[in-house]
């Protein structure tokens, strides 16, 4: 009994850890390119028991057919890269990607970080994120007004004039769900996430959209229907913990 | 009267597993594949009570019935009914219908079989599962991803148009034979069986298969569990003051 106490902790545990990522998607309902999460869980290992005097097994070993599993555990988080809708906002400056792929800016430290997230501001020729991140690669240094200035599904940025003000470059990984999330919508490239490669955009099912703004791909509805499952699972689990816990109680009676 | 005592004993014991495996399968309700377990009893040194008529004379012995002395765990089994599916639109998520089993290959080269469809690509472009152990094709080779990939319901897997293997899906003649090792992942036994080629079970893209474990049916279990544990405490208790009479008061005036 006290091992069901154990193995209903691990349950209460792991329904926290999905009504944490719930929150957070949530909480991120409206943030520009953010990806939303899910837990992911497999059970704990088993333990092979018998009790004495039981008949013997024909189940090769010592271990009898009388189990009993040890709760759960989260293997992952895995954060997923689903496209989120694709909402008109008529800013020259906000940017929408259409399919895979990350924009690269540059951090504080000097190292490449990588968004989905394509609402840029000009500040003396340089584009930055919301959270004030450079771009790399684009320089709209001379450009009359930013209104001016036209990007196109390749991701080249010219002026009304034809001035050619570089192109905006996309980046993929083989495994982006292996990418380290730091916060400020940003992505590192961790050993997971594998090497980055830089996508051509003639050829690959890729484009960029000027004017428009990519939403976050979290469903409030679904988020919701998950919290709920999420917390009566929750309470399912106290109950195996309460019925254990008066069994308990029980056995303590069993001594006058 | 003392026997009563060790056969209630017995039937709190029980009840106790009980316990433990329905807490493990509420802890598992959110464990996509999950399958959860049941217990089996059976009754404990079953034998003919006699009532002997004489103590000089073996034959003049009677059989009045038969007698249990409590109750054992026979066998844990695993319940392999259908979870239910649910939709992700996710590419490396797969759900199985049927009795089928995905195959996985440990980096330690061990196989193991598993109903968890949630997959992975890992950073040498392989799908995995979430503990990084490989998905095998029924010609035993590793997945490699190299461009979006479609797969139909027989486990064809096809990128960029091209056929690129099939996802193994095995059965078994007698799939309660499987052994649970953890991480969702079944062991096959000599009960079990070679694992064979599939026909039955569909592979559907973009859904994975949640627990079937079955909310209702375990409080029913935890309330039986709770309810016959304090009943055979109070047979317990019985017997005690049973006892207490006879230690204690039998002999006196």
């Amino acid at each position: 009994m006290i091992t069901g106490m154990y193995s209903a902790a691990t349950g209460m545990n792991a329904q926290q850890h999905k009504l944490d990522t719930i929150a957070n998607n949530l909480a991120n309902v409206d943030t520009t390119g953010f990806k939303k999460s899910r837990n992911e869980f497999a059970d704990l290992f088993y333990v092979y028991a018998k009790q004495t005097g039981s008949p013997e097994s024909d189940i090769s070993g010592s271990e009898g057919p009388v189990y009993t599993g040890l709760g759960v555990r989260e293997v992952r988080t895995t954060r997923l890269y689903t496209q989120g809708n694709i909402e008109k906002t008529e800013r020259p400056l906000d940017v929408a990607i259409n399919g895979q792929g990350f924009f690269r800016v540059i951090l504080d430290n000097g190292g490449p970080a990588y968004t989905r997230d394509g609402a840029f501001h000009e500040k003396d020729g340089t584009l930055y994120t919301s959270a004030g991140h450079a771009l790399d690669g684009v320089s709209v240094d001379g450009v009359a007004s930013v209104y001016d200035l036209i990007i196109t599904q390749d991701g080249f940025v010219t002026d009304s004039a034809g001035v050619n003000y570089g192109q905006i470059a996309l980046y993929d990984f083989t495994n982006p769900e292996g990418l380290k999330s730091i916060g400020d919508n940003l992505y590192l490239e961790s050993d997971q996430s594998g090497e980055v490669n830089a996508l051509n955009l003639g050829l690959v099912n890729t484009t960029l959209a000027q004017g428009f703004l990519e939403k976050s791909n979290v469903n409030a509805v679904q988020e919701m229907v998950n919290m709920i499952s999420a917390q009566r699972a929750y309470e399912l689990n106290s109950k195996s913990i309460t019925t254990a816990d008066n069994m308990l109680q029980t056995v303590n009676g069993l001594k006058r | 009267m003392i026997r009563g005592i060790y056969t209630a004993a017995m039937g709190m014991l029980a009840e106790e597993a009980r316990v433990n495996t329905t807490a493990n399968n509420l802890a598992n309700v959110e464990t996509a594949g999950f399958k959860k377990d049941t217990l089996a009893f059976s009754t404990y040194l079953k034998r003919e009570m006699f009532r002997t008529e004489s103590l000089t004379d073996e034959q003049k012995r009677y059989a009045i019935g038969k007698m249990e002395s409590g109750v054992v765990l026979d066998e844990s089994q695993t319940y392999f009914s259908q979870g239910s599916i649910v939709q992700t639109g996710r590419e490396y998520d797969f759900a199985l219908n049927g009795e089928g089993f995905f195959t996985v290959e440990t980096t330690d080269g061990d196989r193991y079989f598993t109903r968890n469809g949630q997959w992975h690509r890992n950073h040498e472009g392989y799908l995995v599962d979430g503990s990084g152990n490989f998905l095998l094709t029924d010609s035993d080779e590793r997945i490699m991803i190299t461009d979006q990939m479609r797969v139909s319901s027989n486990g064809a897997i096809t990128q960029n148009g091209v056929l690129t293997g099939r996802i193994a899906v095995v059965e078994f003649e007698e799939q309660t034979g499987l052994r649970k090792v953890g991480d969702n992942y079944y062991a096959q036994t000599s009960f079990s069986g070679e694992p064979g080629q599939n026909f039955t079970s569909q592979v559907i893209q973009g859904a994975y298969e949640r627990a079937n474990v079955n909310a209702v049916r375990e409080m029913l279990n935890l309330i039986t569990a709770q309810r016959h544990f304090e009943i055979t405490q109070r047979v317990i208790t019985t017997e005690d003051q049973l006892l207490d009479a006879a230690v204690n008061r039998v002999g006196r005036v």
